[in-house]
């Protein structure tokens, strides 16, 4: 396969973490080293599972597919495979297919050189999803409050989650996560935007660079934060999407089994109100 | 390059902000009571698996001391004398044998006004028959509708209730509500309730209007329509949506449940796919009704101006008033059946209905109940 004139000085032997130069080679424009060989193995047995459970199953709707994990009957063993086994092997799949890749990104990482900026936020990721998956689950005593492999049923377990705690806006970390989803995107909305009216200027006008990013925003918002640093400041935003994402659901059911509305009732139970002399405000 | 000038790399600002968090976190930590995954958790699942049906306790929710089941006294031996032949002035239980009939109010006395003894009721120094006090009036009328409930309530199926079901060893059942004032002055504070409520709340729920609990616990209001047109079928205002979903936490704080007890929440109205247990909560509410305006509404004038409340209505039941965050009040102990004066006329057995809800595989249970269809129900209003 032909490469791209500057792809060459990228593929740089070396920088493994193991498997030596035995897998230290490309297929295409793809490295393959030895996590890709992993990733593509667990990759290729968990899909084909899934095939597997939604042809034994009762549809072959997209929408309907269900690999759903044990009922709760059966805590922290192993199910069956038609009761949840087969959620079990899948989920040790998926978790050795993305840790594989994360491993991957590492190992381009040194080749080139570069910081591990890339796997580090996708490992929050992966933590996000060990501890829908996983985390959760062992507190909880068992692998039937992790979420089904279906379209359609992850949506309601999504659902249900939220009305186990009554109303989950008012989950303290969620609410974190959300600011960190929303501020993360605005952020980089913002910068691309202005990004691409530079590179794309009016009819007569030139090109603009750096100096104008920072300028458009000194002007408008007052301050910037500067073309290096935006991606910093998204980065950390968005890390910290997916860290408080994984603690808004672990602290839900293993820490708060109530109604998340009343876990502020500590605010009405401070020992100092009626010791204030305040009035009503009748 | 000019080398940039040396600056301590410390700051007061960082210290304090440093110090800060430390503070926040130790607080966040410490002051809202958390429950602890090696409590343990205990979880039950009502759905099909995998889509998070569940319910959970901790040991804050389950060793709550006002769910402890008295010890039973010894059982009397029947005298063989019925109670309308050995006192006087007996309306209810007069059939009743009168050994029966003191062991009942021996145990009344434990479940209502344990530290005023009889005289609660009697007054000190005059005949048992004496219905002076408006307690003992109460009492009667009380022991009327305990007797109703347990023949006719289906909600509470073979288990049936006693005193303490809702009195706990209280003379006011602790989980009760009055109507809430209206939000103007000179009574309303905040959302409809009179201060000093506005700094002696407790809990979120002491914030909750009232309006739901007098539209569906008292009066005739019908439960539909909290769901988008394509799932119930019609929509309600925005106003009732607010007085159902205060209902709701109410029912769920009150059972120590949650919404998917009864729900799969992706169609709240939709019977099919809700759990055996939301039939139950169904006749629930029917007889929280029952009771609201038959027996407690219905002798609002003998109580004295102490126990009632701001608008001068009498104490009301809801859901927690007898569930005290139990799915089951006192985890389903069966009191009653060991106090036969419990129980009207032509049910000496309590009626046995046989409900999914017993059972741990509840989600495999086929609903057959009658009046499950939620428009079959709206027309068919007792």
């Amino acid at each position: 396969m032909s490469m791209l004139s500057f792809e060459r000085k990228y593929r740089v032997a070396g920088g493994g973490l193991i498997g030596g130069e035995l897998f230290d080679f490309w297929v295409g424009p793809f490295y393959v080293g030895f996590f890709g060989v992993t990733t593509a193995v667990f990759a290729t047995l968990g899909t084909a599972l899934i095939i597997y459970g939604a042809a034994i199953g009762p549809t072959w709707n997209i929408w309907q597919i269900d690999i759903a994990p044990p009922s709760i009957e059966y805590g922290l063993g192993v199910a069956p495979l038609r009761e949840g086994g087969l959620w079990q092997i899948i989920t040790i799949c998926a978790i050795g297919a993305f840790v594989s890749w994360a491993l991957r990104q590492v190992e381009i990482a040194r080749k080139l050189g570069m910081g591990f900026h890339i796997p580090i936020a996708f490992a929050f990721a992966i933590f996000a999803y060990l501890s829908l998956e996983v985390f959760r689950p062992i507190m909880l005593g068992a692998w039937g409050h992790a979420f089904p492999y279906g379209i359609f049923t992850h949506l309601d377990w999504v659902s249900n989650v939220g009305y186990q705690g009554l109303h989950f806006h008012y989950n303290p970390a969620h609410m974190l996560a959300v600011t960190c989803f929303f501020g993360t995107t605005l952020m980089l909305a913002m910068h691309g935007g202005v990004i691409l009216s530079a590179v794309n200027p009016p009819k007569g006008e030139v090109v603009k660079h750096g100096q104008h990013e920072n300028q458009y925003f000194r002007d408008t918002i007052a301050y910037s934060i500067g073309p290096l640093g935006i991606h910093r400041l998204g980065w950390f935003a968005a890390i910290n999407a997916g860290f408080w994402s994984a603690i808004c659901i672990l602290i839900s059911g293993p820490f708060w089994v109530s109604g998340w509305p009343y876990f502020y009732d500590w605010y009405l139970q401070l020992p100092f109100w009626n010791n204030m002399g305040l009035g009503g405000l009748g | 390059m000019k080398p940039v000038s040396q600056r301590p790399r410390s700051s007061l600002l960082g210290i304090f902000l440093l110090a800060a968090a430390f503070a926040t976190l130790l607080f966040v930590l410490l002051v809202p009571k958390w429950d602890h995954p090696w409590d343990p958790i205990e979880s039950r699942d009502w759905g099909w698996r995998g889509i998070a049906m569940n319910t959970f306790t901790s040991a804050r929710t389950r060793n709550d001391p006002i769910n402890l089941v008295p010890a039973a006294t010894a059982p009397f031996p029947d005298s063989g004398i019925a109670a309308g032949e050995v006192y006087e002035n007996i309306e209810v239980l007069s059939d009743l044998d009168s050994a029966q009939f003191d062991y009942l109010m021996q145990a009344m006395t434990e479940w209502v006004a344990p530290e005023e003894g009889c005289s609660y009721c009697h007054k000190s120094g005059e005949s048992f028959a004496s219905d002076d006090l408006y307690t003992k009036q109460v009492a009667r009328r009380m022991l009327e509708m305990v007797r109703d409930v347990n023949t006719n309530a289906r909600h509470v199926g073979n288990v049936g209730i006693t005193c303490f079901t809702c009195h706990r060893g209280n003379n006011v059942p602790p989980k009760h509500w009055y109507k809430g004032a209206p939000p103007e002055p000179p009574m309303g504070g905040i959302v409809g309730k009179p201060p000093p409520w506005n700094r002696t709340a407790t809990t979120m729920r002491d914030f909750f209007p009232r309006a739901p609990f007098e539209n569906y616990l008292l009066d005739d209001q019908t439960i539909s329509g909290a769901q988008a047109r394509s799932v119930s079928g019609e929509v309600a205002e925005i106003a009732d949506l607010e007085n159902i979903y205060i209902l709701m936490m109410q029912m769920s704080d009150g059972m120590g449940v949650n919404c998917t007890f009864c729900h799969n929440t992706r169609a709240f109205a939709d019977w099919s796919q809700s759990t055996p247990n939301r039939v139950n909560a169904w006749y629930g509410i029917r007889m929280s009704r029952r009771i609201n305006r038959d027996y407690l509404t219905e002798m609002q004038g003998l109580f004295p101006p102490n126990r009632l409340g701001p608008l001068g209505d009498v104490a009301k039941v809801d859901c927690a008033t007898c569930h005290n965050g139990m799915s089951r009040p006192l985890g389903g102990e069966r009191m009653a059946e060991r106090y036969r004066g419990l129980f009207g006329p032509g049910s000496a057995v309590a009626p046995t209905r046989a409900t999914a809800f017993e059972t741990r595989k509840a989600h495999q249970a086929v609903l057959t109940q009658p009046g499950v269809d939620e428009r079959a129900v709206t027309l068919d209003k007792e």
